[in-house]
């Protein structure tokens, strides 16, 4: 095949851009100027180089490959081109592949420039002579580090210095010392105990913790501190608000109505197990498939929140297909994200352009998650199915209790025989028998016909079912006349087994609607009271005028709605109709009569009584029965019974509504067929696709099965070298503010590399051998020596590794927007210290909410909570996605509509503003400042009270004098307000960098 | 390592992490403390960029949330009166995709506008009577005609408009802006946004904080949203009791000690928040002084209409657009809601139209008496178009439209545009585009093109892709640039 220059004409400009940051971040970078061990490595050298400038055009993406040639396989590197190889080792010159880029012939030179404008943009000359000393070296060529095996490193052995606490140390020092740079001092034991306790709780050391380690005078009292963090629910939430942002844990849908979302007992589990130290793999296999352990608990599948907790939607008009593909990307980007550090949905419309993933893998991936969505739109439900519920065991107990006065009441109401009832009943068969025999009938006849039905008529969801319609609607029925709606044709069929005063539960279909219709006949104008029951929703229309519209989302009961029709004399029409969500949809219709003469007959349930009361069947004979019972009788003792099952159903509602309830997975069935997209479009479907994991990875283990469970397997497979590497960077991360990988959302080919690639080995080895014991692994990081270094450094080490990429000082930096807020809250007595629940609405300004959204929606007013709510940590604040919390976002939260691995970490004034401004930043300083006042007595006590408890540590003497001057100032011109100095002291010590900063 | 190196990591680093307002001027004062005094410099945006000496500094985009009926307003069709009731013919609709709520109707009645068009300025362009303001500015804008996108539904289809993408997690267009060219006032944010009051109906579409979100740029960039009502930025006011002399204060003794620890721990980022600390101090004045319309004449305020004089509606924010763009913010966006006519639209869209015609033209007008349209860009517009087929039911007083990502129009005057053009043609049904298509991706191409940048080179990498506004697409609209 010739490489020729027409063929890659669309060679795209990449950015140049390889390494950021200010440091040199390879491990072992190659000197230009030779010398001493100048080993080219393809992995670490040359393959950035290929990725940026070559990969676009012949790389993994086969649509866009030109030449046929790839360059990020070994087989392609090394392939034989029609004018020679592409590399030939050891031989620069005979490489056609160098002599492309190397060449000074423009017509010949790769990358060619962008098509149209003259940016030629080629190899730089550094480029290129690293590219020819690989080649001259032997190209030796090497898979992507992050896909090779974890190989266990033996640390260096103690520079002697006594230094090292752990092998962390051992190789952050060599490689310190390689860079011949000295490592830092340790921190002060109190600013150390102040970060370690920000590090794993997220909360500043309670005044007891400060006790107990200042009174702790033994060797190893930094780590017995560390131990009693570890064991702090504080730690579970801690860690639990770290694992939300991957998870994009919120309490909305996310997307367009944006209303409330049942989903929090997910994240209490998160709680639980970070609280429970739950090994890794098992957090994982739970969360991504609880469901379908063998003997899965109610807990199991509560876990499952993790996928559930994708933006949904049900605007008007969305179409189902075009979403469920979007649920299912998300969710397999989210893993990829989270366990893989693969960066998927750059496969949705296309192979991926660096990475090993083709689109097929890529729909192959989507298909474990596509089958857990019962529906398409979310129908702004609360509890949108599949859901579980978590009663309580007070409600389980009262939920036990309705359910059996329920059964009772129903049983004695509707079936059980009643000598007094029964014989009424008797007594009016016959009447209307001798009424119907009698020609002249009765003046207060009202004469109800059979049901036709016509549909079921998919509409996609139950609002939309009930919202949108027919124009049979509004309009005189002529049942002869068939409706079409989106190609198909509908004709009224007759119903007549549907009996009155019996829930008639054969509405077939799911997310549609079905039309029932009948007529009504009336000798002069009256009100008919109907008793309504339907599942999930109804819409009533009289002559065509709509009279009723309601969404129940629930089974339908007797007297679950109630209804009166205006008839007029003569023929009325009534039009029903029912939207169900799945299974079968359900109505009760049972008209009352208002006194002991009204008339009223059924034509379904004449039928049947026409039958002897011999023979009819048990069915029949309940017909009947109920519909005596709940139409015709005017029995006092008989209206106390339904009265009272009226209020155990109300009361089992309300119960309901009480119930704890969270979205879990489930798959559906029958399953959904999975295909690749054409450029990611819902509608344009080619082949179809099964569970499968990227075929450039390791294989799945074979006894793995193709569902959610085998890929949780594949995920902790000894041969997958990613979720280990992955995890512990992300922790390293939390801890360390920069991964050793600092893009730890992305190891691919465009990822960076690792700071220190043995040592992120060696700590993933060492968390698979712990048995993925997560507590150890952070217990290890906050234990070494590296760590505990102080935050201080001159300015050579700030100018040259402004990001303390070589760890030469102890990690410093702006804290959370939830610590931030949780700290303040800690340090003046205002946290209120309550594990899990529910969400909370600490106040925010007025009109957030409402400014953005539907009126109607349940999420458009903000309304605070009141009480103690309000000061607890802001894991718990609820998170509407379409309007975060304010100075959450302010700060670097982020709106949880995506997973998030790395947040950014930003200053800017609307974060002083917030901070020296917003009430609770403003009652925090101020319950400070009350604080201080009662428990010191003077001046100089009270500030330093404030300075320990927000900092551990007493003011300088400048400190002192400057916040007493301060105190002077503030208390002699306002003063009316005898804690208006100290007050100002306390905001301003809680506006320092040291406090809003980890030291 | 050589020194320029290291400063060049230090720049980034305060770039990056520091955050707004420093850059190199920064540098300088490592040793120093910052000058607080000095404030009217900008923020830098990115090295190297504006690409291209820009025609437009800064921009106002005035957001028609729930998408305005093309066929009422600028695309003008008169054979449709003629059509009247007639089904859409399949050859036009092609079996396209319709979204769920028409999918199901059994007919597709043409409806036409039920408002006249009448010719407008020296260009003879064909202009609604619901925008006679509008129409006396004709000559001044640059009309598209063959607006088109991907989304069919709202959320999808405004995020799609606002970031790219229909996804969420993208930057909006003004956290680009501000990322790439940094601000001209370092006193007021980059990017502003004012959300209006609307007459049509409440129970409209909403929006989303997203939609002037930062994406996965650093959270410094999104925009700030300025309120009508309670503090204008948030928590821009001292608590109860605390007045300007106890604030400044306390942000000299924070200053003091903040300078203490910074020689102690070193810490760059230290100096940053101390600038920060004093930037938010000078925008507690700088915004009510923003805010202050106090001193507008009686012929400004008249320029944009009587609803000028209410804090809130559009023509309040129209006019406090202008006050922005004249100190130096980077991107204002203004959204009003109210124009989803899926049922209605005779009782609705005159409404609608009354609440922005004339403040839009206002604006333009005003702009231009100050010589500040020429540097300023102006796009008007919501997230798709109407069908031209009647939703629900068709009476002689009353019809709705659905959807139409097919074809819409929108408006760009000022910096870089030509005025009194109009480009692109639809069928004589306003269903496809006939010429000159301009796609979602050409539009943000062309904003970024008349401010200096060319939306090819505006990337940030992030989980290992450079990511642009107008993703691998885009192709600047040369036919209306000036």
């Amino acid at each position: 095949m010739r490489w020729q220059m027409r063929d890659v004409v669309l060679w795209a400009a990449v950015a140049v851009v390889v390494s950021r940051g200010g440091v040199a971040l390879a491990a072992n970078p190659p000197t230009a100027a030779g010398g001493h061990a100048a080993a080219v490595d393809y992995d670490r050298d040359i393959k950035p180089i290929l990725s940026a400038r070559c990969f676009q055009c012949h790389g993994p993406d086969a649509g866009t490959r030109k030449a046929d040639l790839r360059l990020d396989t070994q087989r392609g590197l090394f392939a034989t081109l029609d004018e020679g190889p592409a590399i030939s080792p050891g031989h620069p010159e005979a490489s056609v592949a160098f002599r492309r880029v190397a060449t000074s012939d423009l017509a010949e030179r790769m990358p060619p420039p962008p098509k149209g404008e003259g940016k030629d943009q080629p190899l730089t000359p550094t480029q290129i002579e690293l590219v020819r000393r690989w080649i001259a070296q032997g190209a030796v060529w090497r898979a992507h580090w992050s896909l090779e095996p974890i190989v266990p490193t033996r640390p260096p052995t103690d520079g002697g210095s006594g230094w090292s606490k752990n092998f962390i140390d051992s190789f952050v020092e060599q490689r310190l010392a390689r860079e011949g740079i000295a490592h830092g001092e340790r921190a002060s034991p109190l600013t150390l105990l102040r970060r370690v306790a920000l590090d794993l709780t997220g909360l500043p050391p309670s005044p007891e913790a400060v006790k107990a380690f200042v009174a702790d005078r033994r060797p190893g009292a930094y780590e017995r501190a560390v131990d009693r963090l570890l064991n702090t629910p504080a730690y579970a939430e801690h860690m639990t608000r770290y694992w939300l942002d991957l998870a994009r844990y919120g309490d909305t849908h996310g997307l367009h109505r944006d209303e409330n979302r049942a989903l929090w007992p997910y994240r209490d589990w998160v709680i639980n197990a970070f609280a429970q130290n739950m090994a890794f793999d098992r957090f994982t296999t739970l969360q991504l498939a609880g469901d379908l352990l063998p003997g899965a608990t109610l807990s199991d599948r509560v876990a499952t929140g993790f996928l559930r907790a994708n933006v949904t939607t049900s605007e008007g008009g969305a179409i189902g297909e075009e979403f469920l593909t979007r649920y299912a990307a998300d969710r397999a980007e989210t893993v990829a994200t989270t366990w893989l550090g693969l960066t998927a949905r750059c496969a949705s419309c296309h192979d991926h352009k660096y990475d090993p993933i083709t689109q097929k893998d890529f729909y192959q991936l989507t298909a474990y998650w596509s089958g857990i969505d019962a529906f398409a739109m979310d129908e702004n439900l609360e509890r949108v199915p599949p859901c579980v519920q978590l009663p309580t065991p007070a409600q389980q107990r009262e939920r036990a209790r309705l359910a059996r006065s329920i059964a009772d009441g129903e049983r004695a109401l509707l079936r059980a025989p009643n000598a007094t009832w029964d014989r009424a009943q008797s007594a009016w068969e016959a009447r209307v028998r001798a009424r119907s025999q009698d020609k002249t009938g009765s003046l207060s006849q009202t004469k109800l016909s059979d049901w036709w039905a016509l549909g079921c008529i998919g509409w996609g969801s139950v609002h939309e079912s009930l919202g949108r319609g027919l124009d049979l609607e509004g309009s005189s029925i002529d049942l002869e006349v068939p409706w079409t709606s989106q190609g198909h044709v509908f004709s009224w069929t007759k119903r007549p087994e549907w009996s009155d005063a019996v829930i008639v539960d054969e509405l077939q279909g799911d997310l549609c609607a079905t039309y029932l219709f009948r007529s009504i006949e009336t000798a002069s104008a009256r009100t008919l009271s109907v008793s309504l029951g339907a599942k999930d929703g109804v819409k009533v229309w009289l002559n065509g005028k709509a009279v009723l519209e309601k969404l129940t989302y629930s089974q339908a009961t007797v007297d679950q709605l109630t209804l009166n029709l205006e008839l007029t004399s003569g023929r009325n029409q009534l039009l029903v109709k029912v939207a169900n969500q799945s299974a079968n949809g359900q109505l009760f219709f049972a008209p009352r009569a208002t006194t002991k003469d009204d008339n009223i007959v059924s034509e379904n349930v004449l039928r049947l009584m026409a039958i002897a009361p011999g023979k009819r069947t048990a069915a029949q004979m309940a017909a009947v029965r109920s519909y005596y019972r709940l139409v015709v009788s005017a029995d006092s003792a008989l209206a106390r019974k339904r009265s009272q099952l009226k209020q155990d159903r109300d009361a089992w509602s309300a119960l309901e509504r009480q119930v704890p309830t969270t979205l879990v997975a489930a798959e559906h069935t029958p399953q959904r067929p999975v295909f690749v997209l054409d450029r990611g479009q819902y509608d344009l479907p080619r082949e179809r696709v099964w569970p499968n994991v990227p075929s450039a990875l390791h294989p799945l283990p074979p006894t793995a099965p193709r569902n959610r469970l085998g890929f949780a397997q594949w995920l902790f497979a000894d041969d997958n070298p990613l979720t280990a590497r992955v995890t512990v960077n992300r922790f390293w991360q939390q801890i360390f503010g920069v991964g050793l990988v600092k893009t730890s959302e992305d190891f691919g080919v465009q990822g960076e590399r690792p700071s220190h690639p043995e040592l992120l080995d060696a700590l993933a080895y060492e968390f698979k051998s712990s048995g993925w014991d997560v507590k150890a692994l952070l217990r290890l990081l906050v234990t070494s020596a590296t760590y505990q270094q102080s935050g201080a450094a001159e300015a050579s080490k700030w100018l040259s590794d402004p990001e303390n990429r070589l760890l030469a000082r102890g990690p410093r930096g702006r804290l959370d927007a939830e610590v931030l807020r949780d700290q303040a809250l800690a340090v003046s007595g205002l946290l209120v210290r309550r594990v899990g629940g529910r969400s909370v609405k600490p106040p925010q300004p007025p009109g957030l909410w409402e400014e953005g959204s539907l009126p109607g929606a349940n999420t458009n007013t903000f309304v605070p909570d009141t009480g103690d709510d309000v000061l607890r940590r802001s894991l718990y604040t609820f998170i509407k996605r379409t309007s975060p919390p304010p100075t959450m976002l302010t700060f670097d939260a982020p709106s949880r509509e995506s997973c998030t691995a790395r947040r950014e970490r930003t200053n800017t004034p609307m974060q002083a503003l917030a901070l020296l401004n917003e009430p609770q930043f403003v009652a925090a300083a101020r319950a400070l400042a009350q604080t201080a006042h009662r428990q010191k007595a003077t001046l100089q006590d009270r500030i330093v009270f404030v300075m320990q408890r927000a900092l551990l540590r007493s003011p300088t003497t400048s400190e002192q004098q400057a916040l007493e001057q301060l105190w002077a100032q503030e208390s002699q011109s306002h003063p009316q307000d005898p804690l208006r100095g100290l007050t100002s002291v306390a905001s301003v010590v809680m506006n320092l960098d040291e406090f809003i900063s980890k030291e | 390592m050589p020194i320029n190196r290291n400063t060049f990591a230090l720049r980034r680093q305060f770039l990056a992490r520091g955050g707004v307002g420093l850059g190199t001027a920064a540098l300088a004062s490592l040793v120093r403390t910052t000058d607080a005094a000095a404030s009217t410099r900008g923020v830098p945006g990115l090295p190297g960029v504006p690409h291209f000496a820009p025609k437009a500094k800064r921009a106002i985009y005035l957001f028609m949330s729930g998408a305005p009926s093309q066929i009422e307003t600028f695309d003008y069709k008169p054979r449709l009166s003629s059509l009247a009731g007639q089904e859409l013919p399949e050859s036009i609709r092609k079996g396209q995709r319709l979204t769920a709520m028409t999918a199901a109707q059994a007919k597709f009645p043409l409806v036409p506008s039920k408002y006249a068009f009448k010719k407008a300025g020296q260009s003879g362009t064909w202009v609604s009577e619901l925008l006679p303001k509008t129409a006396g500015i004709v000559d001044d804008i640059a009309i598209v005609r063959s607006m088109h996108t991907e989304a069919i539904n709202h959320d999808p289809a405004i995020t799609f408009m606002a970031s790219g993408s229909q996804l969420p997690g993208r930057p909006s267009l003004g956290a680009w802006l501000s990322y790439g060219l940094g601000s001209d006032n370092e006193n007021l944010p980059a990017f502003v946004v004012l959300k209006s009051t609307w007459t049509g109906p409440k129970a409209d579409q909403p929006i989303f904080s997203r939609l002037w979100g930062s994406g996965f740029l650093p959270s410094r960039h999104q925009g700030v949203a300025l309120r009508s009502s309670g503090d204008p930025v948030l928590y821009l006011s001292n608590p109860d009791g605390v007045d300007v002399a106890s604030r400044r204060r306390a942000l000299d003794v924070l200053r003091t000690l903040n300078s203490e620890h910074y020689a102690a721990v070193g810490d760059p980022e230290i100096q940053t928040r101390i600038a920060q600390y004093e930037m938010a101090f000078r925008m507690q004045a700088s915004v009510p002084d923003l805010c202050d319309v106090g001193r507008e004449t009686g012929s400004t305020l008249s320029l944009y209409g009587p609803d000028v004089h209410k804090p809130g509606t559009f023509a309040y924010n129209c006019l406090l657009a202008r006050r922005m763009v004249e100190r130096g913010v980077r991107f204002v966006e203004i959204f009003h809601r109210g124009w989803d006519q899926h049922e209605k639209l005779p009782q609705h869209l005159p409404n609608q139209c009354r609440d922005i015609d004339h403040a839009a033209a206002g604006l333009i007008r005003d702009l231009k008496q100050r010589g500040l349209l020429d540097e300023t860009l102006v796009v008007w517009g919501g997230e798709f178009g109407r069908t031209v087929y009647c939703q629900g039911k068709l009476t002689a007083n009353d019809y709705g439209r659905d959807h139409h990502p097919r074809c819409f129009t929108m408006w760009l005057a000022g910096g870089g545009i030509k005025g009194g053009v109009h480009l692109g043609s639809t069928d004589e049904f306003s269903y496809n585009i006939e010429s000159d298509p301009v796609h979602v991706h050409d539009l943000n191409a062309t904003i970024l093109h008349c401010l200096g940048i060319d939306h090819e080179r505006l990337t940030f990498r992030y989980q290992g892709r450079d990511f642009r506004l107008t993703d691998v697409h885009g192709n600047v609209v040369r036919k209306i640039l000036a």
